[in-house]
């Protein structure tokens, strides 16, 4: 190592030990962490986040989770939306922009007590940001069916809507489950759902891939580890697949023109409370002489 | 300031022959040096290692009887003007900023130029006949006059020498004896200047000694009448030459032949 | 004929410094949302609600202060690759940087070490910023003793070339809010600025901004040619070392808390040198002064044009510097 080299590293130490400049004081509000007693929630981050009763000022920067807390009948207590929140009740909501990099100050000027965000571990700022302003979090990912299974019942847990959730839930269950007595017994067609430019597929990790076994079908990347990972086209020729699913816009490649494509809706590729009829879109593409 | 090369060999690559194979010469204080000699035959070579900017494989160099090496980097630059055979400028610049370069070897680190400086500066214009020139942008400057104010840098520097590479090279007739006059006169009250040049009969007018090189060995070192024979010139030039005294000038000149 | 004025004396400086305050006074006072003038005042004084000190305090001022010593420090290290390699178009990304940095950002993105309190991602894209550093030096070293300007700007590109890949990669296989994530951070964003991290880059930004002031001299001097600057007295290696290196770990140390802001290093120095000519005693200090209003302001664009949403600051600097700059230049080529 050159001299010169070293100098480099130890500056770089630096960066270790440098204190923070200054900071305001803390918010008003009590610190509302640690109190003995009162509820807590574990977030799909990890954090345990105790509640001083329901939040009243909810800005949810996931639309799924918004969907959620408007079936839960929360719509008076949301503040705020992204821009990609379309429903009719929250579209005089002012926007706090993308649901990744919101907008600080406008989050800031609403005044929430619980920001609903997604856990992205590319995004560090936003939730420091939230702590430096005293604003509760809570981090949701949703994978897989269970995953939203769990964050109905965790959003009906912090508005104080368990049995509500909890139906909600169960409806939810009972559309998926009356989806798979339908396709009962019919032959299951090999499916790739295929996303992006260059297509990504599906892997056995996602909601997807349980949607479609849900209705009827087999995944043929059943076998994957990624969520969602590019292939390359001669791995899905070989695959012998049955139908590609793919939404509007995503360009299928001439090479696998010989296989039959169906476009979907982008609803059917959000995780969220529409997963029931999102299985019944799926199955009555897969098998549409059992449904009408 | 007396400049001297001992036996002094440099090479660029090891697989070319030396640029200079054993040179020994000696410029003698308040002297007017002229360094001739056909193109590759070392010239330029000479000039950078007596200066020290080039590396030595064998020999010596030495300034006022210290190695070259020795001499600290800015008492070099405040005794040594300097002149190289091209310089090409990126960035507009003014000729009053490009000759003021010439007074930094003489402040300290957070100094900024003075009246003196100023007035060196001034003066060295005018000594080059670029007075006129000051405030214009150096990239729109004839060949001959960046010229100029190029030597005008290396006076502005107060120096006990000048080391100049064909520094009359681009310029016209007038400015050409202009220079060479200031030279002359510069010499006289004391200035040791050493200069390559490809024009022989210059060299022969106003020089005290030359120095013929020839692939990088010393051909002929002394007075005009003492190197500039015939036959030496017609082996070293490997042309046909006349040498005979000019009637107008009173010294030597000398005539190629085909 | 053009004739060109040398050193113009303290107003230049007057007239940027003046500039500047007012332009730290616009990007405190406007942003994404709407304060009045009287719920701002309130909130500077530490009165008024807690939201909008915090918006003032917390957000606005940090971010703004961050883009005068990016901005400032960009434009400084600019100027010095100009001189030191002799070429217009050198900017302070010329040698790797940028490439190296978001390398560090990118690996470090997709494999999720990034929490909300550490300080990964800028240390991951300081550290990918120097290794680009080293090798390009390494490359151009090996080929050459002494650190020849061919050498260190081709080596600039082939390192550069690598670094690209290797992002490319990584984003071929990331999940796509990483990918977001990613190409977001290397489009330069003042976002994620916080007191800390102000205090961070001060700590880098001044001491290396002085040592490039001190070499002001040499500067002016190597812009001509090393030789020459060998006649006139210095110690060019050691100039090329002091000066490469504090100017790319100025870059570096920008580029690893604000991703790849362009434009900047390239055009604020040519600006600035228009104006007041190329003697690094005056162009230096007041590019840095320029560099650093001009982010401000381009900041202050990106934040508040669109809002909620924020444009990527580095297609503001390029939007905006262009015509500016295009402007200036055919003032200048004027007889």
């Amino acid at each position: 190592m050159t001299p010169r080299t070293g100098w480099l590293v130890l500056l770089g130490c630096l960066l270790f030990f440098t204190p923070s400049a200054c900071t305001v004081d803390s918010p008003p509000e009590a610190d509302s962490r640690g109190r003995a007693g009162t509820p807590s929630l574990i977030d799909d981050a990890g954090t345990a986040i105790v509640l001083e009763g329901s939040p009243q000022r909810i800005i949810s920067l996931v639309p799924s989770a918004t969907d959620i807390l408007l079936a839960l009948g929360q719509a008076d207590r949301l503040v705020g939306r992204t821009d990609y929140d379309v429903a009719a009740k929250i579209e005089g909501l002012p926007s706090v922009g993308g649901g990744l990099k919101p907008s600080m100050e406008w989050i800031a000027s609403l005044k929430p007590d619980m920001v609903v965000r997604f856990r992205a571990e590319s995004d560090p700022n936003t939730p420091r940001q939230l702590d430096a302003m005293g604003i509760s979090h809570l981090a949701i990912r949703p994978d897989r069916l269970d995953d939203i299974r769990r964050i109905i019942g965790l959003l009906g847990s912090m508005v104080g809507e368990p049995l509500r959730a909890a139906s909600l839930s169960a409806e939810m269950d009972r559309e998926l489950r009356s989806v798979s007595l339908q396709v009962q017994g019919a032959d299951r067609p090999r499916i790739v759902f295929l996303g992006g430019d260059p297509p990504s597929v599906a892997g056995p990790g996602t909601f997807l891939h349980e949607l479609v076994e849900l209705a009827g079908g087999q995944n043929a990347f059943a076998d994957i580890q990624e969520l969602y990972a590019p292939i390359s086209l001669e791995e899905i020729l070989r695959r012998d697949v049955h139908l590609i699913l793919a939404p509007e816009a995503t360009p299928i490649p001439s090479a696998l023109g010989r296989i039959p494509v169906h476009r979907i809706p982008l609803d059917v590729l959000t995780p969220g409370l529409q997963v029931g009829r999102s299985a019944r879109v799926l199955a009555a593409i897969l098998h549409p002489d059992r449904f009408r | 300031m007396i400049f001297e090369a001992r036996d002094l060999v440099v090479r660029y690559s090891s697989d070319h022959a030396p640029a200079l194979n054993g040179v020994s010469m000696r410029v003698p204080s308040a002297c007017l040096y002229a360094v001739l000699g056909p193109n590759g035959s070392g010239k330029s070579t000479l000039l950078r290692a007596l200066l020290g900017s080039i590396p030595i494989n064998t020999g010596s160099v030495s300034i006022d009887g210290r190695p070259t090496e020795s001499w600290a980097r800015r008492l070099l630059a405040r005794s040594v003007g300097v002149v190289t055979q091209t310089e090409n400028v990126t960035f507009p610049i003014s000729v009053r900023q490009l000759v003021a370069m010439g007074r930094y070897p003489h402040l300290g680190p957070l100094e900024r130029e003075g009246v003196d400086d100023h007035e060196a500066i001034r003066r060295a214009l005018e000594q080059c006949d670029a007075l006129g020139l000051a405030e214009r942008d150096v990239g729109t400057l004839s060949g001959g006059e960046f010229q100029r104010v190029r030597i005008a840098r290396a006076l502005a520097q107060a120096p006990q020498a000048l080391v100049m590479d064909e520094p009359t090279a681009n310029l016209d007739l007038r400015h050409e004896m202009g220079i060479l006059g200031l030279l002359r006169d510069s010499v006289d009250s004391g200035l040791t200047v050493i200069f390559v040049t490809h024009h022989i009969d210059l060299a022969a007018r106003f020089a005290d000694q030359l120095l013929l090189l020839e692939e990088g060995k010393v051909a002929a070192e002394g007075t005009a009448e003492e190197v500039l024979k015939e036959d030496v010139l017609k082996r070293v030039y490997r042309c046909r030459i006349a040498v005979r005294n000019d009637p107008v000038t009173g010294h030597l000149s000398v005539t190629p032949l085909a | 004929m053009r004739n060109l004025k040398s050193t113009t004396g303290a107003l230049p400086f007057i007239l940027l410094a003046v500039i500047l305050a007012g332009s730290l006074l616009l990007a405190l006072r406007f942003g994404a949302v709407r304060l009045s003038s009287s719920e701002f005042l309130s909130a500077l004084l530490g009165s008024g609600s807690y939201s909008n000190r915090f918006i003032v305090v917390e957000l606005r001022a940090p971010r703004a202060l961050m883009a005068i010593l990016v901005g400032g420090g960009l434009a400084i290290a600019g100027a010095s690759f100009q001189a030191l390699l002799r070429n217009a178009l050198a900017e302070p990304y010329i040698l790797g940087i940028s490439g190296g940095a978001a390398a560090g950002a990118v690996l470090v993105l997709a494999g999720g070490w990034v929490s909300a309190t550490s300080f990964a991602l800028p240390i991951a894209a300081f550290v990918g910023a120097t290794l680009a550093v080293v090798l390009v030096f390494g490359v151009a070293l090996s080929a050459n003793r002494r650190m020849d300007v061919r050498m260190l700007l081709l080596a600039g590109v082939v390192v550069g070339a690598f670094f690209s890949a290797f992002i490319a990669l990584i984003l071929a296989l990331a999940e796509a809010p990483t990918v977001r994530s990613a190409v977001l951070w290397m489009m330069g964003s003042l976002s994620g600025a916080s007191w800390r991290t102000v205090g961070v880059v001060s700590i880098y930004t001044f001491p290396l901004a002085l040592i490039l002031f001190t070499l002001a001299r040499p500067l002016n001097l190597m812009a001509i040619s090393e030789e020459t600057a060998t006649y006139l007295g210095e110690d060019v290696e050691r100039v090329k070392r002091l000066a490469y290196g504090a100017a790319s770990l100025v870059a570096a140390a920008g580029v690893a808390f604000v991703g790849v802001i362009g434009f900047i290093g390239l055009i604020i120095p040519h600006a600035v040198r228009l104006l007041v000519g190329p003697d690094h005693r005056v162009l230096l200090p007041l590019s840095f002064l320029a560099g650093a209003g001009f982010l401000m302001l381009a900041d202050l664009l990106a934040r508040t044009v669109i809002a909620p949403a924020e444009i990527p600051v580095g297609v503001v600097t390029a939007f905006v510097g262009v015509p500016f700059f295009l402007l200036l230049l055919r003032r200048s080529l004027q007889p």
